[in-house]
């Protein structure tokens, strides 16, 4: 602010005419402002609320949490079925956790979504046909932080994490809070139910273990940094990603680190994991390969892509092509799963391929993708060959 | 190399001293404040002395202006001879600004108020400096405020307001005339409001930033006030030797 007024002082005493100084100070005053409002609104994020959407592929419908509503596609077209709700609401948006369906919940399942903004949880009440617009079953609005990271349906209750540092157990039937679990920190990652105890990760360097049914804590255990990314489990042990770049195997029967990994940078998205081989990426662009009964890189070295690396990777169905997506220039690419080298042959070019932060999804045919900041909101993708299938909104071809 | 040069040294800092007094954001956002309005004070009353300088020869410069209105070159050529650099004023402050505006970045890197604003961060530390990648997210609480978040009880944004009233009203020069003087009541109306907007809307990390910025400032002017002291426009006018007198509304 000091500097500031001196500029204007110094160009209110450039002229030295009353008439002069009035027009220095409002030159001033206008640049000053005009450099103030651009440097805050570009940095702060305050003008332009982006997020991470998602979307999840069940039975040929995919149910995607879009920035302003959740909505349903046919998965083979692409052909909107529904938007809950039917009109954008500015208090919903956006959503950052992606969809969970619940089955075996209500009369034909339970589409379970959280807020960002609106710091809610809504079920909603799937109808026989999929084109049929859901019901809201129940609403749950008591945490007062923000849901980054998505949920898990286990022993009747929906699990998820919240921004406040508490992680709710909602009971499916009606909503009710059946329990909630206090971290120190956000919880931005999904929890993980093995058995009858959910593994709660949180940015506080924790790894909780908590009895599903109860919520009482059965032990805890601290991590080199905050994680955010959801651990994966294989055979009786947790691998969990954390943002010093250690990946770390946690053994669940003596709840101790076994053994532990250094990635070069932050570990944030989510692994996925093949028979014994797990898949995990780094936001510096590194891939890793890890065969995780030996505990060796089943490649010498990392793949570099030059990105950051944000969403969880998916593979095809017969485990040869891992599908990894750049944050900032919003390329797919897929990358050999024996070697790590990268298809070039794979995907299309875009003039415009917006920001991908989002995870990827996958079903036996196509690809997934959610960009941001373009008008596109979803990708289909051919996944033997990363042509464009259809996207919505729909885009004249070569677009 | 915006963020090479200002914005991520910067940031560093406030990760180095986020380590080592406490983990407290808000110590380290007030110690590297502190620490750059410190580095930029001899800069500042540099330029207020030559604030004062041209007030002072004000009379001169007119009877200048007014003789070579046709020649501006001659004009440059007199003013030059009376120790005045039109550039001198500015030029300070164009060091000065590139500073503040990069440490009101790192403080919003560092807080990163949403994840998308977090997947930014890694890049911004050095990675070189073991450890640091470890002390994210910053402890964003602080009594009732979640500093990546707007205050909720409004209480920063009108201690902002406040303090940016006040320190505007210390450091605003004497008016030469009446338009002069309705302009300065204007802004000093208008920025306090303007910083209470930005509080208000923002992170009150940012808040909290705008607040130490405004306490040093002030600080700085009762440490300093002789720099900041002008002579008045009757003095000035006639030709007189310029004395040291406190502006309005300073304490003496």
């Amino acid at each position: 602010m000091n500097l500031w007024r001196m500029m204007t002082d110094r160009l209110s005493q450039r002229g030295n005419t009353p008439h002069a100084g009035t027009r220095g100070w409002t030159i001033g005053a206008v640049v000053a402002l005009t450099v103030l409002l651009t440097v805050l609104s570009g940095c702060a994020g305050g003008l332009r609320h982006e997020s991470w959407p998602g979307l999840i592929v069940d039975n040929g419908i995919i149910y995607a949490a879009n920035l302003e509503r959740v909505q349903a596609f046919n998965a083979e077209t692409g052909k909107w079925l529904w938007s809950y709700p039917e009109e954008t609401d500015k208090n919903l948006r956006p959503f950052y956790a992606t969809p969970v369906l619940a089955k075996d919940y209500g009369a034909h399942g339970l589409l379970l979504i959280a807020g960002y903004k609106d710091k809610t949880v809504y079920a909603l009440s799937l109808g026989e046909s999929p084109a049929e617009r859901p019901d809201l079953l129940w609403t749950f609005a008591e945490a007062t932080g923000q849901y980054v990271g998505s949920g898990v349906v286990a022993d009747g209750k929906f699990i998820i994490g919240n921004g406040d540092g508490f992680v709710y157990a909602l009971n499916l039937a009606d909503g009710t809070l059946a329990w909630k679990y206090p971290t120190q920190d956000r919880v931005w990652a999904t929890p993980v139910v093995v058995e009858d105890t959910v593994y709660i990760a949180s940015l506080d360097h924790h790894l909780y273990a908590v009895n599903v049914a109860t919520g009482a804590e059965r032990w805890q255990i601290p991590m080199d940094g905050a994680i955010a990314a959801t651990p994966v489990y294989i055979d009786g042990a947790l691998w969990v990603g954390d943002f010093s770049s250690t990946l770390s195997q946690v053994d669940l029967a003596t709840h101790q680190v076994v053994w532990t990994f250094k990635a070069n940078d932050w570990l944030w998205a989510t692994p996925i994991a093949d028979g014994t081989r797990l898949y995990f990426t780094d936001v510096g662009g590194h891939v890793y390969a890890l065969d995780t009964a030996t505990r060796t890189m089943v490649w010498s070295a990392p793949t570099e892509i030059d990105d950051i690396i944000r969403s969880r990777p998916v593979l095809n169905p017969d485990g040869s092509l891992l599908y990894v997506a750049g944050y900032k220039k919003g390329l797919i690419q897929a990358l050999d799963t024996k070697t790590g080298a990268v298809m070039s042959w794979w995907g299309e070019q875009t003039n415009k391929p917006g920001r991908l932060p989002g995870d990827l999804a996958a079903d036996e045919t196509n690809l997934y993708a959610m960009p941001i900041l373009i008008d596109i909101r979803i990708q289909a993708l051919e996944l033997t060959t990363g042509q464009t299938v259809w996207t919505y909104p729909a885009t004249e071809p070569g677009k | 190399m915006w963020d090479v040069l200002i914005v991520r040294p910067i940031l560093n800092m406030l990760l180095l001293l986020y380590k080592y007094l406490g983990g407290e954001t808000i110590i380290a956002v007030a110690l590297v404040t502190l620490v750059l309005r410190l580095l930029v004070t001899p800069l500042m009353l540099k330029q207020q002395q030559a604030a004062r300088k041209q007030q002072e020869l004000r009379p001169k410069i007119m009877e200048i202006q007014k003789k070579y209105r046709d020649d501006p070159q001659k004009l440059m050529e007199e003013q030059r001879k009376l120790g005045l650099n039109p550039l001198g004023g500015c030029l300070p402050s164009l060091v000065q600004l590139p500073l503040m505006i990069g440490l009101y970045q790192a403080i919003i890197r560092a807080l990163a108020s949403t994840p998308l604003q977090l997947l930014e961060l890694p890049r911004d530390i050095y990675r070189w400096i073991p450890s640091f990648s470890s002390l994210i997210p910053l402890k964003s609480q602080f009594l009732w405020l979640d500093l990546a978040l707007p205050d909720p009880l409004l209480i920063m944004p009108i201690l902002v307001v406040a303090t940016s009233w006040f320190y505007q009203k210390l450091i605003t020069p004497p008016a030469l005339d009446a338009q002069a003087e309705a302009m300065n009541k204007q802004m000093m109306i208008m920025m306090p409001l303007m910083m209470g907007f930005f509080a208000l809307q923002y992170a009150s990390g940012l808040a909290i930033y705008f607040l130490i910025t405004n306490l040093i400032g002030i600080l700085q002017y009762y440490l300093f006030r002789q720099h900041y002291t002008y002579p008045t426009p009757e003095a000035t006018d006639k030709k007189s030797v310029p004395q040291k007198q406190p502006r309005a509304g300073a304490k003496s």
